[in-house]
Parts: structure tokens; C-alpha cells; sequence
């Protein structure tokens, strides 16, 4: 739907994982490849020194940092008017598996009681608003990686309807071994490689656009949902009816199993795929949002409207239409 | 209980709270709660009274006991040595 | 409100709750002071402090095929009945069950999705004896499949929001809705949310000895904590331009919604409700009331210490001296909290005592917090000629957000 009032990017921050591949072992399973982010580095090191984040899971460290860094490139922006909204998939699963297993092993009478808060989804926002000091709205949606559409689309509404002037969209996904296990189980872990799980945040900064931005979400596309390979078939066509004009388009399909649907699309439509970015693994809502930072990077350069598609692993397929200032 | 020591105690405090120092920065009559203090709240509290009855085998009854016995950690080994041995697990 | 602005409407609404297994009947035994305590049999709390919850009773699904029915989880297992509940009341079904509309917007909340399947999934990989067909399902914890088998089963598509904003998601699921509508980004949007009672949310409110072990007694002195319950709730919003082009009944107005933040602490609310305060001004604000046109609030009332008393403080300082004009009661008592779907049950039970003035009671209460001791509702009490009515709800993470009911007028 093309947005009535566009939104600008006005800053982005990103918390990527490592370039080099780890082997960790699922909990039950084998051993796979996954991309880890280094706490140990700075500026994350010092950002769980953060006193309110003291017993928040990595996620809520990850997803911070990426919004300060968003924050910062905007220049000043007034908290009493600045929303959240955090997009998350698995959210603090790390923490989840941690209470639960405890309870399992030690028994529910030893449950602890610091983990348990922190397990809740909008525990990252939370804190995130607590540091930053955000007085204007704060949802945390959930869904697979087009979640971070959705919160994209939240976003513009509020922007819309002067419930905040900022608004800060972060996704983020922290990496546990149980994935691994749930992974294998939905077979998308097959190809050794091709799949690999990741974690980390991304976050982008909006507000109303302004007819000279260099960067704008003009249109979002949602709900074509789907279970399996046939219906997101159907979905996809669905999707991509919705711009009939628009030949450049984003691949960020070519890892899951959503592939052969997208190279499918991308062949009938005879459509055009900027480079991609390098790949940092699947941090599904982290992995949109860098998506969404990379294309942003690319229409600030030709000015040309660019369309994203967010290839949801288990839900739906969304896009992001983004459009830029013509280059004189 | 007259044997807990203050080092364990140390290291319970610290993991079981995420304290961001190492156990042997902790003083053993620094206060837990309030101004001046390690920074401890009441999820803190409860936490900790979790790890006391998993570790050494005693139950802090209630909300004020908590309050006395884990004023430091001094007041807490003093505390649990005042405690009758149940099957405590190591 | 401009008088372009869309009016937001409420068509249909369905719930299934430890009360009943559709509104009506919850609503019945609400405000027949009924409570649904009882001891928790859905999964073992032998470790537990606490042994009671308010669990509901699963409606009759013996007409749904039971190769799809087996795959659902108790969340699906209560969201299908309440939203076939709201969809039929609102005339968008068809003979067959099955939405009249290919597409609907829907706007959804939860805390914990169907997370027994993925405490299943855990308790299977540690487990001595693997059993790799159990395993597949884990998926199927998460938030999104839950939507996934109300759009198969029904027959629609659309726009999803699922938020998870703890214990205040369902009031932000229908402001969101209403938020759609009155942007002019929908005509029509399926506001709801759900909770079924898992073993690890139980578990997890025990240790932090939230739960009370003797009853939930919501604005009593010796209030002791929350009873934990579970629920499906829906609401049908519409512009009213769009109700009325086709005929459909109109319940009500969502007349204004609030939002914010509390940035206290994680667990614990703003002694003085000061967030909750400034939200329920908006939502006043946005619906053109004047805090002395409430009738009845429906509070969040979980009966710990501090949420009750933060409460109490917050509506002091809204309403003044208008305070005793309000009656006000906590229907937690009566149906446990059901965290993701608390948010929605009590905006239906809000908009209901709007409709019939008849008013869900405070149960439990033996000595009330003198700051409310005059308005909190006795079963069997009625109003007359409310002009408004008020749901709040406040979570963990300091979501805050308040609902302002009105009557519609054409």
C-alpha cells in the first residue's frame, strides 16, 4: 500500500556478527556453522556495563547499540517524541532455554527469578526505552523476518498520526543452540552452509518525509502469508502484483528455501537485483533490517525507487518500497 | 551451618546477579541494598534466596528475614550459621 | 476529532474464558460474582508455591477434521471458537464458517503463543528417550502459527500485528486496529488476543512470588498477588461508514485510545502511576470525555502490592475529587489474569457495562485501600445512563494503555 505519508530513514546503526563462521553443537543434534557477534568488542562491551541492563540477555545488548548508533547519526532528537518499535522472531531465546532448562534440571522451586522477567519479548524494548529515555509509544511485534515490515508499517502509522515524531524500528535476534535443534527438524539446515544462523540488530531511525530526503519508504506490502512451498508461490505472485512497474528489486532469498521461488520471480518478471551485501547469516528480523540498510545505501547513490521484499521463513512475504532524491 | 565461606558466597552473589566484577572485588561488609550499595533490588533479593535454599538447603521464611539476613554478606554467613544442616547440596 | 476522522466501531466480539466458552455466558457468571479458582490441572505445580489458576474449559471442536484439529495447540484450541464467535456476530461468516472476505486486517497480541509446544520440544531434546515425531511441531510455538491456523481455518488473508507488549497487548492490539481505521489505512480490522496457561509463564510468576497462594483480593489491604488465567477475546472494529454501508450492528464506539511507557523498572510500576495517568488523559482526550463522564473503569487490578497501589494513585490524580463518581472494579478476581488476552476480555467487559449498565463486581475484597473503598462495585450493581466507560491495563516493561467506550451515535 503506498503510504499517503512517506517516512524518511534519517539514520541507521547495525551489529553484525562476525565474518568468520563458528561450529557450535545443537543441544540433541550435530554440529553446524553459525555466525556469532563478539560481546567482548567494543562498543558492546561497554554497553552491558549499562546498569539496567545488567541481567538482559545479549539481544537487548545487540538491539541498544544498534539504536544509539541510529540515534546518533540523526542528530538531535527529542525522546519525549521518539517511539520504539522493536521487531523481534525468536526474541530472548537464549534466556528462555536458560530458565526452562532450569527448571527442568534443578526443579520449578528453583526457577530462577532474575531470568524470568527478562524472558518476556518487550523486556529489549523496555530497557532500550529506559536508557534512552523514550516517552512516546513502544510496541514489540513478533513475527517471522517480516515482522520487521509490519513494525515498519507501525511505524509510519504513528509517524502519520503524530504519535511520536521519531520513531526507531530495531530488529534483532540473539543466537542459541536450540535453534539448531529446531533448525534441523524443519530441514533448513540440509545444505551445509547455504542456511546459516546468525544473530545481531539492525535499526533505522524515521520520521515524516520531507520532499528533498535522500532516502524514503514510499510503499508497504503485507500479508501474503503461506505454510508451505505452494502457497508462497502463490503469495509472491500475490506480492509482486502490487508493484507491476518496479524492475528494480532486491534478491535476499538466496539462502533459504524460499530460493527457487524468488529466482522464479526475479526470471518471469525480468526483473534487476542490485549487488547484494555480504552475507551475514539468517538473524531474520536483523537480517531485514540490514537488507533495508544496504538497499537504502544503494537508492541514496542512484536515486532511483528501489523494492525490497522481506522472504518471511515461516509466515508471509512483505516489501519495502524505498524511493530517493533524483540525482541532478 | 558454621563452615559457609565468604568466598563461595562471593561467587554465588556475583553469578546469581550478574554483577559486572570479579567475586574478590566484592567486600564482605559492603551493603547489598540501597544508596551506596553493590545495587541489588528485590528481584535481586529473591534471586538470591532461590540460590540459598538451592545451594545450602534453608528457606528465608519471609520478606523481612530476607531483608536482615541479606543486609551483606557478612550478616548472610552469620545468618546461615545460625541455620540448623538439612541435607545441603554441594 | 475532526470531522473527517473516522468514528471506530465495534460490530462482532467473541471470547472464551475460564468464565465461559463465548462471551455471553462469561459474562453471566461475571457479573453473577462467579470466580473460576481452581485447582491447576493442565500441567503439573507439585514444586510449585502456588497450585490454583483459572483455567477454561476448551469448547467442543468435534467439528473441525481432526487431521487439522490434532496439529492445534490449546491457543488455537481457544482462539477459533472466540473469533468464530466475533466473526459471526459481526455477519462475516458465510453457511460454511468461512469468511465472506478474502482479506481482513488483523490485529493480535499475546505474551507467550503456544509456548507449551516449545516446552515440549525442550523437555524432549533432554529428555532420556527422544521421540523424533514430536519434535517437527516446535514451530508451531510461535506467535505467527497461531495466525497461520485462524487465517486456515477461516479462509482470509491479510495484514497481521502481532504485539507483545506483556500484559498491556491486548489494549494495544485494538488501539492499533482503531489507529488503522481512523488513518484511513482500514475499513475494517479483527482486533484479539490470547493466552492459554503454560507451565513455564506459571512457573516464572511463582518464583517471583507474584501469585497469591490464598485468592486474588484486587484493592484489598491485605492483598497478596495475582491468579494466573487464560482466555481468548476478539473485537470486529470498523469505520462506522463502512458498518453501516452493510448493515452491521453496532456495539459501541472505541472512542479513544492511550499509550506509554513506564520506564521505572522492568517488573514494577511508577508508584505514582504517572505514565498511567497521562494515558488514560489521552485516551480521554482522544474520545472528547472529561474524566467525570466515566462511569465504570475496569481496572488492571492484579492484587500484587505494588499494582494496585500505583493504581490507586494514578486514578486519584486523574479523576480529584470526581474520584467517588466512578465505580471501578478489577474482573481479575473473578477470571485470573490472562496476560496476552487480559487487555482484551476487559475492554469487552468495559464496552458490555456501557450496553446493559449492568457492572462486573470486585470480588474478594475484605478490607478495600481507603483511596478506592467507595467505588469498588458489589455483585449485583447497576448504572444508569453511563456516558463512557474505561479499560486500563498496565505489563512488565512498563507497557501502559487505557480505552475509552462510548455509545454510538449516528
Amino acid at each position: 500500500m503506498k503510504l499517503e505519508h512517506p517516512v524518511s530513514i534519517c539514520g541507521v546503526g547495525t551489529v553484525l556478527p562476525e565474518s568468520e563462521a563458528q561450529r557450535v553443537a545443537a543441544v540433541a543434534g550435530r554440529e553446524h556453522k553459525v555466525l556469532r557477534v563478539d560481546l567482548t568488542r567494543e562498543p558492546l562491551a561497554a554497553r552491558q556495563n549499562e546498569s539496567r541492563l545488567r541481567r538482559a540477555s545479549p539481544l537487548t545488548v545487540f538491539m541498544l547499540e544498534a539504536a544509539q548508533q541510529a540515534l546518533g547519526a540523526a542528530g538531535a532528537v527529542d525522546p519525549s517524541t521518539l517511539g520504539v518499535v522493536a521487531a523481534l522472531h525468536l526474541g530472548t531465546i537464549a534466556w528462555t532455554h536458560r530458565f526452562y532448562e532450569g527448571v527442568l534440571k534443578s526443579g520449578q522451586r528453583f526457577a530462577s527469578p532474575n531470568l524470568f522477567p527478562e524472558t518476556v519479548f518487550n523486556s529489549a524494548a523496555s530497557h532500550i526505552a529506559a536508557v534512552i529515555g523514550v516517552a512516546g509509544p513502544c510496541y514489540t511485534v513478533v513475527g517471522d523476518d517480516s515482522a520487521w515490515v509490519t513494525a515498519i508499517a507501525v511505524a509510519a502509522c504513528w509517524l502519520a498520526n503524530g504519535s511520536a515524531e521519531h520513531v526507531l524500528v530495531i530488529g534483532g535476534e540473539e543466537f542459541d543452540s536450540l535453534e539448531l535443534d529446531a533448525y534441523e527438524q524443519a530441514r533448513w539446515l540440509r545444505h551445509d552452509g547455504r542456511f546459516v544462523p546468525s544473530e545481531g540488530a539492525g535499526a533505522v531511525l524515521l520520521r515524516r518525509a520531507r520532499a528533498d530526503d535522500a532516502v524514503r519508504v514510499v510503499a508497504v506490502a503485507e500479508g501474503f502469508t503461506y505454510r508451505n512451498a505452494a502457497e508462497a508461490r502463490v503469495a509472491a505472485e500475490e506480492l509482486f502484483a502490487e508493484f507491476p512497474d518496479v524492475r528494480d528489486v532486491c534478491r535476499t532469498a538466496e539462502h533459504k528455501w524460499l530460493a527457487p521461488i524468488e529466482a522464479q520471480i526475479h526470471h518471469d518478471r525480468k526483473l534487476v537485483a542490485p549487488p547484494p551485501g555480504p552475507y551475514r547469516g539468517e538473524a531474520f528480523t536483523a537480517s531485514a533490517a540490514w537488507d533495508t540498510i544496504h538497499a537504502a545505501g544503494h537508492v541514496r547513490e542512484t536515486g532511483q525507487p528501489l523494492l525490497l521484499p522481506v522472504w518471511g521463513q515461516s509466515e508471509q512475504c512483505s516489501a519495502l518500497l524505498l524511493a530517493g532524491k533524483p540525482l541532478k | 551451618m558454621p563452615n559457609v565461606s565468604i568466598d563461595d558466597l562471593k561467587k554465588m552473589l556475583v553469578e546469581n546477579c550478574v554483577l559486572k566484577v570479579k567475586p574478590g572485588e566484592i567486600t564482605a561488609d559492603a551493603p547489598l541494598f540501597g544508596p551506596g550499595s553493590v545495587g541489588l533490588d528485590s528481584l535481586d533479593a529473591l534471586q538470591m534466596t532461590v540460590a540459598i535454599q538451592e545451594r545450602y538447603g534453608v528457606a528465608i521464611g519471609d520478606a523481612q528475614t530476607a531483608r536482615d539476613a541479606l543486609r551483606t554478606l557478612n550478616t548472610l554467613r552469620e545468618w546461615l550459621a545460625q541455620q540448623p544442616e538439612p541435607g545441603a547440596k554441594q | 476529532m475532526d470531522k473527517l476522522t473516522p468514528t471506530v466501531v465495534v460490530t462482532g466480539r467473541g471470547a472464551v474464558t475460564p468464565l465461559g466458552s463465548d462471551f455471553q455466558g462469561s459474562w453471566r457468571r461475571l457479573v453473577g460474582g462467579e470466580d473460576a479458582q481452581a485447582p491447576v490441572t493442565i500441567f503439573d505445580v507439585s514444586g510449585c508455591r502456588c497450585k490454583q489458576a483459572a483455567e477454561a474449559r476448551l469448547p467442543d471442536l468435534s467439528g473441525v477434521e481432526w487431521r487439522k484439529r490434532r496439529r492445534w495447540s490449546r491457543a488455537t484450541r481457544l482462539i477459533v471458537p472466540a473469533l468464530r464467535e466475533a466473526l459471526d456476530g459481526a455477519g462475516l461468516l458465510d453457511a460454511h464458517g468461512r469468511s465472506r472476505q478474502a482479506r481482513l486486517p488483523l490485529s493480535i497480541s499475546t505474551t507467550g503463543g503456544a509456548m507449551a509446544m516449545g516446552e515440549a520440544f525442550l523437555r524432549n531434546l533432554l529428555g532420556p528417550r527422544r521421540r523424533p515425531e514430536r519434535l517437527f511441531n516446535v514451530g508451531r510455538y510461535q506467535a505467527h502459527q497461531q495466525v497461520l491456523d485462524l487465517h486456515d481455518h477461516f479462509g482470509f488473508r491479510g495484514p497481521v500485528m502481532i504485539v507483545a507488549n506483556a500484559c498491556a497487548s491486548g489494549a494495544n492490539a485494538i488501539g492499533h486496529g482503531a489507529d488503522l481505521i481512523r488513518a484511513g489505512l482500514a475499513e475494517i480490522v479483527v482486533t484479539g488476543g490470547y493466552e492459554p496457561l503454560t507451565e513455564l509463564i506459571y512457573v516464572g510468576f511463582d518464583c517471583l512470588q507474584a501469585m497469591s497462594t490464598d485468592r486474588c483480593r484486587p484493592f484489598d489491604k491485605a492483598r497478596s498477588g495475582l491468579m494466573l488465567g487464560e482466555a481468548a477475546a476478539f473485537l470486529v472494529l470498523e469505520s462506522d461508514q463502512h458498518a453501516r454501508a452493510r448493515g452491521a450492528d453496532i456495539l459501541g464506539t472505541v472512542a479513544g485510545y492511550g499509550h506509554g511507557t513506564d520506564a521505572h523498572h522492568l517488573t514494577q510500576p511508577n508508584p505514582r502511576g504517572a505514565v498511567l495517568v497521562n494515558v488514560m488523559r489521552r485516551a480521554l482526550a482522544q474520545a472528547n470525555c472529561a474524566a467525570s463522564d466515566i462511569g465504570y473503569l475496569n481496572a488492571h487490578g492484579t492484587a500484587t502490592p505494588l499494582n494496585d497501589a500505583s493504581e490507586c494513585a494514578a486514578f486519584a490524580e486523574l479523576l480529584g475529587e470526581k474520584l467517588g463518581s466512578v465505580r471501578i472494579s478489577s474482573t481479575k478476581a473473578a477470571m485470573g489474569h490472562s496476560l496476552g488476552a487480559a487487555g482484551t476480555i476487559e475492554a469487552l467487559f468495559a464496552l458490555e457495562a456501557l450496553r446493559t449498565g449492568e457492572l462486573p463486581p470486585n470480588l474478594n475484597v475484605r478490607e478495600p485501600e481507603p483511596a478506592v473503598a467507595g467505588n469498588l462495585v458489589a455483585v449485583g450493581e447497576r448504572a444508569t445512563a453511563m456516558r463512557a466507560t474505561m479499560s486500563v491495563n498496565l505489563g512488565f516493561g512498563g507497557s501502559n494503555a487505557a480505552l475509552v467506550f462510548t455509545r454510538y451515535e449516528a
